[in-house]
């Protein structure tokens, strides 16, 4: 069952929609069974149609929306990594599925298994279009890879001590969220590091692992249903989803209280 | 674990000072051959017993532990005088404790390898390290002493839980023939492995006085004189980099090479590339060469990564070629086909000294820097022998010495339990504790003994369930509190009835005796108890027949009234004939005269003949009564052909007609009421 609600229905014309809440079979870690970036945005095979159709109502007239499977399993959006430049998957990737996803993405993305021992990519890499943060015990070569496929520079790093920075942190090229626990000076040391804004937060009620409840991408971001209010308000600021001018606010008040302009 | 003892061993290597005070023993057992004095070797002698019993001590994690928290301690005095001399800047790292001039330097620094090396140190809860020590450790032992293994490439271990004393044990097991026992001149025996500084195909002659001869085979006979005069140039080698010993690993895509002076690593590197293909079963290569090459992405990756683990490798090796050139001994481990990546044919692709490659003798683990050095430490031990001496007695001794007191006590019980199935008596067993307190070191008592495992023969007895002779055991005096092996009683070992009401009756008349709790006898069994027993069971036997008989009668009188029932539905159903035809006949004759008979005449005459008819049928209910009395045996048939043929349906067990209410089925059956449905049942199961 999906269940979704738009919180702020923006009006159409607007570039810029609001974070929104939906689930994935009564699941909230929506990060676990999507992929979205920039450039394309992946779906777990399986779901229930909602699921897929709360994405595609947001997306599809930007960006493809891609269902797929990851080495059988539906947890996608832990197993792979990627940004708009690329998408690289885990060495236990099937043939077929490699297939699919490089006949379904737009050609100017590089779809590229890599063999890699740790295979849940999408835990060990967290990436924007422009930098990722890696897991400290990837290979050398995983690293080249990352930096040529994806077209990133990567820095190895921890998340608040814990080396899963793909799971403890999301980032967008506006903006970042990183683990609850992490000192003001991480903050600010992975946000030179990044050239984004962080801030420390939760996301389904608490949850720390911000990349499982919470999928983003520049202008668009979507999380786990149990994610309240506040921890809302705190993604739309830092991601940036709000149109930037308070006057925005103001129009949109205006319009749905004063008909016309006499 | 082994990656702790591990530790141990490059600490031992790292620091041969501090390690020496702390234990002294503990360096006698296991040295570097390259930390011994140099006096160590001399008047010494070969000692010609190979077949001794490799015992090595167990290596004490407490000193392992204890010399890494100082190097902890010292680099946290580091890191801390280090925080507390700055200020958190803009561009900083917080794990490395650095900070930058610029954004660039920061970027450049949070790629390189010392900030990857320091991330693994804090995750591993150890102190981070500064540039400078970094960079002049980065040639040496660096990784190793923070137990973090090497910073390029290949670093992750399969680690198996199997205790490195039990690893050892084994290696050295079938090393007997591989290791050459020296007798010092203060009568200690230590051995080294032959490999150390003999080649493959040197052999000692222990009886013949020629020195250095050849055989026909190209095997070299050394003599014992020049086997220690080697060992002796070992230990005085200078250690100036014109001795190296080269320990090169190769196998599974993972290569690890090192480069050792004495116990200091001059250079190491490893490399890893996918090579293996998972699950693919066998070595993929080996398709290449036989025509079926297999053109998946997958296949085409491997051979690629094939081809540049050779060429890294190689390149390697030209790189190390000044190693090579002043190497005294090149130690190999690249098994079956991985010999290709040293090896051009016969030739290795280093130019080395004439018989200086030789192939390790021990079991190795992924190739990576650990375990290179693990490797290296092994192959330049001296390790002391426990010889075991030609009297008995010592042997005893130092068996006692070397087991721990448990192992003797396991040992000594299962002898008693031996003793006793043989059938000895209880006194003799406990002469036997005595003999054993006396010759060994671990009895206190024999209320231990009472306390775990020895399986007496009361035991055996209740096993068997033999009665008698449990009553027996138990009046000579066994205790039946004792636990066997697995702890239990011999009550709980009771199988049968009879065995544990024994138990219990003895325990009625010996309530002092033991302590019945302990032996999990739950109660006594007193005569009064059987007695009374036995008077509920014969009456409880009593009630049962009683109740069968009255079963009995109540089913007869069932057959009975059965029967009569049958024989009266028989005689209706005969019935139907006749006064159909007599309805008949009647019938056409007021058919006949019908047109001149009134209405009312008819009528009359019905009830006439109904009247008739009714007379007619009591008087043969009457007879048939009577027949039936006089022949009962005729019912059944009569019942059966009644029930197949009946049109109206008759309760299966009294014969009630079921016309107007729903029955009860039981199989076929039919029934009017459950109580005659149970009635039935039982009918039926008592025939």
């Amino acid at each position: 069952m999906c269940r979704f609600e738009r919180l702020c229905s923006s009006s159409s014309s607007l570039s810029f929609t609001m974070a929104t809440r939906l689930q994935y079979e009564n699941n909230c870690e929506i990060g676990v069974f999507s992929k979205l970036t920039n450039a394309y945005c992946l779906v777990a095979i399986g779901g229930s149609e909602n699921f897929y159709s709360t994405f595609e109502a947001e997306l599809a007239d930007v960006i493809p929306v891609v269902k797929a499977s990851v080495a059988g399993t539906r947890i996608i959006g832990r197993l792979c990594a990627g940004n708009k430049n690329g998408l690289l998957l885990p060495h236990n990737t099937t043939d077929q599925e490699l297939q699919h996803l490089r006949n379904s993405l737009p050609d100017s993305v590089v779809v590229q298994r890599i063999e890699e021992r740790l295979s849940a990519l999408g835990n060990c890499i967290s990436c924007n279009d422009h930098v990722a943060l890696s897991h400290p015990d990837l290979d050398k070569e995983t690293e080249e890879l990352i930096a040529d496929v994806l077209g990133v520079e990567v820095f190895r790093q921890t998340v608040a001590g814990n080396i899963l920075v793909g799971s403890y942190c999301t980032f967008s090229n506006r903006g970042g969220l990183v683990h609850p626990h992490t000192s003001i000076e991480d903050l600010d040391e992975l946000s030179t590091l990044l050239q984004v804004p962080l801030v420390a937060g939760t996301v389904n009620r608490g949850s720390d692992v911000i990349a499982a409840g919470l999928t983003v991408n520049d202008w668009t971001a979507f999380c786990g249903s149990d994610t309240t209010a506040t921890e809302l308000s705190v993604i739309e600021s830092v991601f940036k989803l709000r149109d930037a001018k308070p006057s925005a606010l103001v129009d949109e008040m205006r319009k749905s209280l004063i008909d016309t302009y006499v | 674990m082994a990656m702790a003892s591990d530790a141990a061993a490059a600490d031992k290597a790292a620091k041969p000072l501090p390690r020496k005070q702390n234990k002294p023993d503990q360096t006698r057992r296991h040295r570097s051959i390259f930390e011994v004095p140099p006096d160590f070797f001399d008047s010494c002698r070969l000692f010609n017993s190979t077949s001794s019993d490799f015992e090595t001590s167990p290596d004490d994690g407490v000193e392992e532990s204890k010399s890494e928290k100082e190097v902890s301690e010292n680099s946290n005095h580091d890191g801390n005088s280090n925080s507390s001399g700055k200020i958190m800047q803009r561009w900083s790292c917080n794990t490395c404790k650095a900070e930058f001039e610029s954004l660039q330097d920061q970027r450049y620094h949070f790629k390189s390898d010392l900030h990857r090396f320091n991330i693994k140190l804090s995750i591993a809860g150890k102190s981070i390290i500064n540039e400078e020590d970094f960079d002049e450790a980065s040639a040496n032992s660096l990784s190793k002493d923070y137990d973090v293994s090497s910073i390029s490439g290949s670093d992750d271990e399969d680690e198996r839980d199997t205790s490195l004393l039990g690893d050892r044990k084994r290696e050295f097991g079938g090393l007997s023939k591989r290791k050459i026992c020296i007798k010092l001149k203060d009568g200690e025996i230590v051995s080294v492995l032959k490999c150390l500084f003999l080649d493959d195909s040197d052999s000692i002659s222990y009886d013949t006085d020629k020195p250095h001869f050849m055989d026909g085979a190209g095997v070299v006979y050394l003599t014992p004189r020049e086997v220690i005069e080697k060992l002796r140039y070992i230990v005085h080698e200078p250690r100036d980099n014109s001795r190296l010993r080269i320990v090169l690993l190769a196998r599974g895509g993972h290569f690890a090479g090192c480069v050792f002076d004495g116990n200091s690593l001059v250079a190491h590197k490893t490399f890893h590339r996918y090579v293996v293909r998972a699950k693919a079963g066998k070595k993929q290569s080996l398709k290449d060469a036989g025509g079926q090459a297999i053109h998946s992405a997958g296949a085409s990756l491997r051979r690629y990564n094939e081809l540049g683990l050779k060429k890294d490798i190689q390149e390697l090796l030209t790189l190390w070629k000044p190693h090579f050139a002043v190497a005294s001994s090149i130690f190999i481990y690249a098994p079956s086909n991985n010999r290709q990546l040293l090896f051009d044919g016969e030739k290795p692709y280093f130019i080395c000294q004439e018989r200086a490659i030789r192939n390790i003798p021990l079991t190795v683990r992924r190739p990576t820097l650990k375990e290179a050095r693990r490797i290296y430490s092994l192959l330049v031990q001296v390790s002391s022998e426990i010889i075991e001496e030609t009297t008995p007695d010592t042997k005893e001794e130092s068996l006692s010495s070397v087991k721990s007191g448990n192992h003797n006590y396991t040992e000594s019980s299962g002898l008693k339990s031996k003793q006793n199935s043989e059938g000895t008596k209880v006194a003799e067993a406990s002469s036997l504790v005595t003999q054993m307190d006396g010759l060994s070191v671990s009895f206190e008592s024999k209320d231990m003994l009472n306390a775990v495992g020895i399986s007496t023969l009361l035991h055996e007895a209740a096993k068997s369930g033999n009665v008698q002779k449990v009553l027996e055991l138990l009046e000579q005096g066994l205790d039946p509190c004792i636990k066997d092996e697995r702890g239990q009683t011999p009550y709980m070992l009771a199988t049968d009835k009879e065995v544990r009401n024994m138990f219990r009756r003895f325990m009625a008349s010996n309530m002092e005796k033991w302590d019945w709790h302990a032996a999990k006898v739950p109660s006594p069994l007193t005569k009064e108890m059987e007695e009374s027993q036995a008077a509920k069971q014969a009456e409880k036997d009593a009630k049962r027949k009683a109740k069968a008989k009255e079963l009995k009668k109540v089913k007869k009188a069932k057959e009975k009234k059965a029967q009569a029932e049958a024989a009266e539905s028989s005689n209706n159903s005969s019935k139907p004939g006749n006064p159909g035809s007599s309805l008949l006949t009647k019938k056409g004759q007021s058919h006949s005269s019908g047109s001149a008979t009134s209405k009312e005449e008819v009528l009359k005459r019905n009830q006439d003949a109904e009247r008739e008819k009714r007379a007619a049928a009591a008087e043969r209910r009457i007879a048939a009564l009577k027949a039936q009395e006089s022949t009962p045996v005729a019912a059944p048939s009569n019942l059966q052909s009644n029930n197949s043929s009946g049109s109206d349906v008759l309760c299966s067990c009294c014969f009630v007609s079921l016309a107007g209410i729903v029955p009860f089925h039981r199989y076929h059956y039919k029934y009017c009421s459950t109580p005659c449905m149970h009635m039935h049942r039982e009918i039926l199961e008592d025939v």
